[in-house]
């Protein structure tokens, strides 16, 4: 039991050697220290799975770091996330490993990058919120040394002075918010104030508690208006921007799944939440397709991503929050990790063959068809009506289904395209409501749910369903290969530049102002 | 200012006209074109230069761009410190240099290179100008902006909503843009708007306007056009490129123009906001703008040590060429296989490696396009690959349609869904249940690429059979036939199989894959030329009229195409194209010699390339989706032979030589049609090469494409270093740098042909342009002599003289 329960601090230790041999290894990188590096990484990620497969035997269990009020948690969100930091430390270290080859500074960039793994992996089976404020304020400062690895790019500064800002606004909420628990509940253990609450001993008063948290969330996942720096962190090698995106950014999600049943006890800030969520999602994803840069994109891509996690938290979805952060950070990271074959992928879409324009009949039909398959297998699976707000975010469903038919349609090289317009549709409808199903089944006894007003929940679902079907009708038009009408125009170059906030921004904080004299360009080593 | 201004007042408007119309012109030729990553080759930055010499183009950079574009002083220094540039060389570099303000003797070269700084002779820029007055970082903040608008007006499907305005000009689109963007605005350019509205639509009209506040003396235009689009350089190339693309079909097109009125709008919009701060050192500006630029004491200085250095590696070369040369083959003897390779410099090492196994064994160099100037079309794509030098039209139309599939559901289902399924992944909103449903099989594709366990292939080798889409009747097809097997100087002695072998590498994740393809089949792999040659060559019809203009192919003689391999040197055999059927023996033995073959090669490219120590270190480099350095491509390239391959075949070349078989006795018989050829295209593509590779190398900020671990592709043309800005061309650090050293050392490429030089001066008499790479120094010419040692140099205006002294330092 002790050696089950000792699993998640062993991971962080395995990591934290990786990072420590990089550091031995900072003038030379032998092969041998390589190899060193990379057996850490898989060792700590075969101990994830072990921590795994004895959660599922032996359930919840924690170890405590004797005299500190620290500990070890092992519960189903710390086995998901320390599964999901140890993949994504053997992919991350593994691909830097080759990419930086020949780097000067390569293994000073190993030993930060296993730094903050070890630090992410800390954080995630924290037992005590001081201990999670910690790490959390460890990973940031330790992400900033990534993120500046080239120091003398201006680009690079004048992104990390924005997050910067950013971070430390969100940890002094986190701090705060830490303060007025402790004065609430006269404790900082989780698992002890999860208790408290859930046996009925508290009697309101936690708004502000669970405003300062939100803070503290808004301000890691990078929500609307607090966004500006990620789309500005590409001054730094892809590995980080893969770490950053697939891991770090979750932390926001993280926090208030962690915190789930403190969360549920103020329907006020989850309702804030909810909104501004959504308004991230929308809003991040609508400027997500102006973006012809693909790192560019993919910022965009998880701002939007992390506005949907918010949303779920919002709305109390917390083990389809879950689900989301994870099933994102793998797709985030394949994405980055990837996008050096971008110029190969869009050759390959260009050389598909010519595409036809569609009927507005078969559009509309397409349409039809969509809510038709989201309907039925949303009923098959039963989730679509286990309650308004699970059923409200499965709407993205009937415009991907809606949108994969219209696709396939339009090619006009597949020959039986109804068939595999509606095979590939179907596809995607079943996945998603089977992994929701599955997520559900697993997640749904150990999170709490929404605890305000059904009116409010009701209101919420129909604003989301609302937003989402403007958004989705005014894609689908975008779409349709007609020609846009002027108006758009000006609204395109609004949205592309992100409606200015980072360029208002700029101007305030005087980011452009010249600091030494005539000295830019160049990242290179001569 | 006032005077100059009165003076201009009585030039007629139509004159004035005229005068920037010209400024315009002479400007976009100083551009090179840049091709987008989906097919890129390589360029000379300074193909525009190609009458001036190298340190007068190294006055234009100083000057306008602030960027240097030779090696630092130092590295020149301590080259002739430690004798690898000879003292000797130094003395013919010095004595050859034409300028009249050339150093004295090696002394005073030395001591200007002692005393060069890096400190920039720049002329400031408008927008230099305004950040020193106003404190902003304005040169950046105009990259940046420029290339949000440029990025989505050139996009190619990058973003799923292309903006509404592509279909117009790029001045119309960019005028749409600015009429809307606050950005400017915002960071401080006060009615930014307002001045783009009222502009003429008229791009050059436009350009007028702005000069008449900006430059009302019209004094100096080119030297300011030039640092305007020198300033997005990126940009301004992919424009011209544009233009080249059209003007290869008869067309033109004017966005460079586009682009020069639309950055010269941003300095007007600075100068008329801060007009007062930055008035008088405009003023400056213009007025050294408005003299001619000269090459100073440290440009020419740089000159005469880049050359001496060349000149050393000619020695090196012609000491390699001469030693240890065996005496000449027996002629008569029929070898088993013979195998025909593209000129690029890292077929000569696979060469060698396959020479080495058997005496029977003869390879072959020439253009990797095989002669044969394609325009493929692949499937059921609407794009057409231009697969020839991007220096010509392409005149033949061909396609591979895939057959029917035996299922055919299942393999649409799976092969054709991929647009769809990107769109979904990509979209608003459904990127959201793309995620949730899809997300988790991320692991699989995260786990697959981690371990390097995805296919590797350069080739599919199972692509349909390449065919001509145009009609050719046999006349047609046989006189194809004939020309490039002259041009190859292949006529006669035509083994039992004759591997015909195009080249493409073989890498993963990698946005510069083009670039490391064959350059003559305009940065795509060479496998449907070669497959198409092997089909023209062995078709019975066209040997038969062979026979009549003199060419015999054997009847047993079996062409058989071949891709080339260059990450990994493994080599593709395309046997199954054929309609005879090949013996089992003889195809046993062909893949048993070029698997040998393949590891020879390796073992010999194992030294160069960073963290490889075995053999399967290099096979694993074409599946890691993290190696920046897959291969070396052409770095290193600085010899171009063309020889019969005695000359060099017993010489280890290093993968430095680009090899191009020749023969002038049977040449000479037609009136030297081949040595036109080679000297026009080959000699020209290789000359691009090179000098892609020397400006990546001596300007990575300005010709280089920068760091590959901060590329960010935009566009699905290019690649921004970091966020954004500037789209960055040319090479990127990583293929020029182990990142302990340069593995390109700059030289300019030394052209060796053997052929009696009055043949050579006639083509170059009849080709103006590619004499002057010549006279001007962008390439060295030697000659064999009769020898078949390098014995006479090229020296300008059709003049040649002897080598000196093949140094005996080498015993012979």
């Amino acid at each position: 039991m002790f050696l089950v329960a000792a699993l998640p601090i062993l991971i962080t230790i395995c990591l934290a050697c990786s990072g420590l041999i990089g550091f031995l290894g900072v003038k030379d990188l032998t092969r041998s220290a390589e190899r060193a590096v990379k057996g850490v990484s898989i060792a700590a990620l075969m101990l994830a799975v072990a921590a795994a497969v004895a959660f599922t035997i032996t359930g919840e269990t924690r170890l405590d770091w004797t005299g500190t009020g620290f500990g070890s948690q092992l519960d189903l969100v710390s086995v998901t996330m320390l599964n999901l930091v140890a993949f994504l430390a053997w992919v991350i270290l593994t691909y830097a490993l080759s990419y930086l080859r020949g780097e000067a500074r390569r293994g000073e960039f190993i030993g930060h990058m296993g730094l903050t793994l070890a630090s992410v992996s800390a954080l995630v089976q924290s037992t005590n919120l001081v201990q999670l404020a910690l790490f959390w304020i460890f990973t940031s400062l330790l992400l900033h040394k990534l993120l500046l690895f080239y120091a003398e790019r201006p680009a690079a500064k004048r992104a990390q002075r924005k997050k910067f800002v950013i971070a430390r606004i969100g940890d002094i909420a986190m701090i705060t918010g830490i303060f007025l628990t402790y004065r609430h509940f006269g404790s900082l253990d989780i698992t002890e104030i999860a208790q408290t609450i859930r046996a009925g001993h508290v009697e309101g008063g936690t708004g502000w508690i669970v405003g300062l948290f939100a803070i503290a969330a808004i301000m890691k996942s990078a929500q609307f208006p607090t966004h500006g720096w990620i789309i500005e962190v590409m001054e730094t090698p892809t590995p980080v921007s893969a770490l950053l995106h697939a891991g770090i950014v979750n932390a926001g999600g993280f926090l208030l799944i962690r915190l789930s049943d403190l969360v549920v006890t103020s329907p006020t800030v989850m309702t804030v939440l909810a909104l501004i969520g959504l308004f991230t999602a929308v809003f991040g994803s609508a400027v997500m397709i102006t973006q012809p840069a693909v790192k560019t994109r993919l910022a965009w891509s998880t701002i939007s991503q992390m506005g949907f996690m918010i949303l779920q938290c919002g709305l109390g979805l917390f083990a389809l929050a879950l689900l989301h952060l994870v099933a994102h950070s793998l797709y985030k990271a394949y994405a980055f990790l990837s996008s050096g074959g971008t110029i190969e992928k869009i050759h390959g879409l260009r050389k598909a063959g010519p595409r036809e324009n569609i009927r507005p009949g078969l559009l509309i039909g397409s349409f039809v068809l969509g809510i038709a398959i989201w309907a039925v297998t949303g009923a098959l699976f039963g989730e679509t009506m286990t309650s308004p707000a699970v059923m409200a975010l499965s709407v993205v469903v009937i415009f991907a289904a809606n949108q994969l038919l219209s696709a396939v349609l339009s090619e006009s090289t597949i020959s039986q395209r109804m068939i595999i317009g509606l095979v590939t549709s179907l596809g995607i409808s079943v996945c998603y409501f089977g992994v929701h199903a599955l997520t559900s089944h697993i997640g749904i006894p150990y999170f709490p749910t929404w605890s305000g007003s059904m009116v409010t929940l009701w209101v919420l679902s129909l604003m989301v369903i609302a937003s989402f079907v403007s958004l989705g009708l005014f894609q689908s038009y975008l779409l349709s290969g007609h020609q846009p009408a002027d108006w758009l125009a000006g609204f395109y170059v609004h949205l592309a530049n992100g409606f200015y906030l980072n360029a208002v921004i700029d101007r305030y904080a005087g980011t452009w102002r010249i600091t030494g004299n005539g000295t830019k360009l160049s990242g290179e080593k001569s | 200012m006032n005077v100059a201004i009165k003076d201009m007042n009585f030039v007629p408007k139509a004159d004035l006209r005229a005068l920037i119309a010209d400024a315009i012109d002479t400007t976009i030729d100083k551009i090179a074109p840049a091709w987008p990553l989906a097919s890129t080759v390589a360029v000379n930055p300074f193909a525009g230069h190609a009458t001036i010499r190298l340190a007068e183009v190294a006055a234009l950079h100083d000057r306008l761009a602030g960027v240097a574009i030779f090696m630092p002083a130092d590295w020149y220094r301590g080259k002739i410190a430690t004798g690898e540039i000879a003292r000797k060389d130094l003395l013919s570099a010095l004595a050859k240099s034409d300028y009249t303000a050339k150093p004295a003797d090696i002394s005073q070269l030395v001591e200007i290179l002692a005393q060069s700084s890096t400190r920039t002779a720049k002329i400031p820029a408008l927008a230099e100008i305004a950040s020193q007055a106003t404190g902003d970082d304005w040169p950046t903040i105009i990259e940046d902006c420029v290339g949000r608008w440029a990025a989505s007006h050139f996009d190619t499907g990058a973003s799923l909503w292309e903006g509404g305005s592509t279909k117009g000009s790029a001045w119309k689109s960019w005028q749409v843009w600015a009429k809307n963007d606050r950005t400017p605005e915002i960071l401080g350019l006060t009615g930014f708007r307002n001045m783009v509205a009222e502009l003429p639509d008229d791009p050059v009209a436009a350009i007028e306007k702005i000069l008449e506040e900006l430059n009302p003396s019209f004094a100096g235009l080119e030297n300011q056009f030039y640092q305007t689009l020198l300033a997005i350089n990126g940009w301004a190339q992919h424009a011209r490129y544009l233009r080249w693309t059209a003007a290869l079909n008869n067309g033109t097109d004017e966005t460079i123009i586009d682009l020069l009125a639309m950055r010269l709008c941003w300095d007007y919009a600075l100068y008329r906001v801060f007009r007062p701060g930055i008035e008088k050192a405009w003023e400056n500006a213009l007025a050294e703008l408005a003299k001619p630029i000269q090459p100073s004491a440290d440009n020419i200085a740089h000159e005469i040590a880049q050359e001496a250095y060349e000149l050393g590696l000619q020695r090196g070369l012609a000491d390699k060429l001469a030693a240890h040369r065996p005496t000449a083959k027996q002629a008569d003897k029929r070898p088993e296989i013979q195998a025909a390779f593209c000129i690029d410099v890292r077929s000569e090492v696979y060469r060698r490696a396959l020479e080495s196994l058997s005496d029977d064994i003869e390879t072959f160099g020439f253009a990797g396009f095989f002669g044969l100037p394609i325009e493929h079309t692949s499937g059921p794509s609407s794009l057409q690959e231009n697969r020839l030098p991007v220096l010509l039209a392409p005149g033949l139309k061909t396609c591979s349609h895939e057959g029917k599939p035996q299922n055919e559901f299942a393999s649409h289902l799976v092969g054709k869904t991929g647009r769809p399924w990107h769109q979904v992944r990509t979209a608003a909103l459904t990127s959201f249940a793309y995620v949730e449903a899809i997300g988790p099989t991320y692991i699989w594709q995260l786990v697959k690429r981690t371990l390097g366990i995805s296919s590797a292939k350069s080739v599919d080798t199972g692509a349909a059979k390449p065919v001509f889409e145009t009609e050719l009747d046999p006349v047609a097809k046989c006189d194809i036939a004939e020309k490039v097997l002259r041009a190859m100087s292949f006529t006669k002695g035509f083994a039992k199989t004759v591997i015909l072998a195009g080249h493409g590498a073989n890498v993963t994740n990698n946005p510069h894959k083009s670039a490391l393809h064959c350059g003559a089949c305009g940065g795509h792999a060479g496998d449907v030329n070669a497959r198409l040659l092997a089909d023209l060559l062995n078709d019975q019809a066209v040997r038969h009229d062979l026979v009549k203009r003199g060419i015999d192919i054997p009847d047993d003689t079996l062409f058989i195409a071949a891709l080339h391999d260059t990450t990994t040197d493994t080599i593709t055999l395309f046997e199954r194209d054929l309609v005879r059927v090949l013996d089992t023996a003889t195809l046993a033995r062909l893949k048993d010699v070029i698997a040998q073959a393949g590891f020879l090669a390796r073992s010999e490219r194992k030294a160069r390339l960073p963290g490889a120590t075995h053999d399967r270190d290099i096979m694993a480099r074409a599946t890691n989706w993290a190696e920046t350095r897959p291969e070396w491509g052409l770095a290193g390239c600085k010899y171009f032979i063309a020889a019969p391959r005695g000359y060099s075949a017993h010489a280890a070349l290093n993968g430095e030589s680009f090899l191009h078989n020749y023969d002038h006795h049977a040449d000479a018989k037609n009136g030297y049609p081949v040595l036109e050829l080679i000297l026009t295209a080959p000699v020209v593509v290789a000359s691009w090469i090179s000098l892609q590779y020397y400006a990546s190398t001596v300007a990575p900020d300005l010709y280089g494409s920068g760091n590959k671990l901060l590329h960010n592709v935009v566009g699905g043309i290019g690649v921004y270093e970091g966020n954004g800005g500037q789209l960055r061309t040319g090479l990127p650090i990583q293929s020029v740098h182990s990142g302990s050293d340069f593995v390109h050392h700059p030289a300019r490429l030394t052209v060796c042909l053997d052929a009696p030089i009055e043949a050579i001066n006639a083509v170059l008499e009849k080709h103006p342009s590619v004499r002057a790479l010549f006279d001007n120094g962008w390439l060295h010419l030697l000659a064999f002599g009769p020898s078949g040692k390098l014995a006479l140099r090229y020296a300008g205006d059709l003049r040649w003289e002897e080598i000196d002294a093949m140094p005996p330092t080498e015993k012979a």
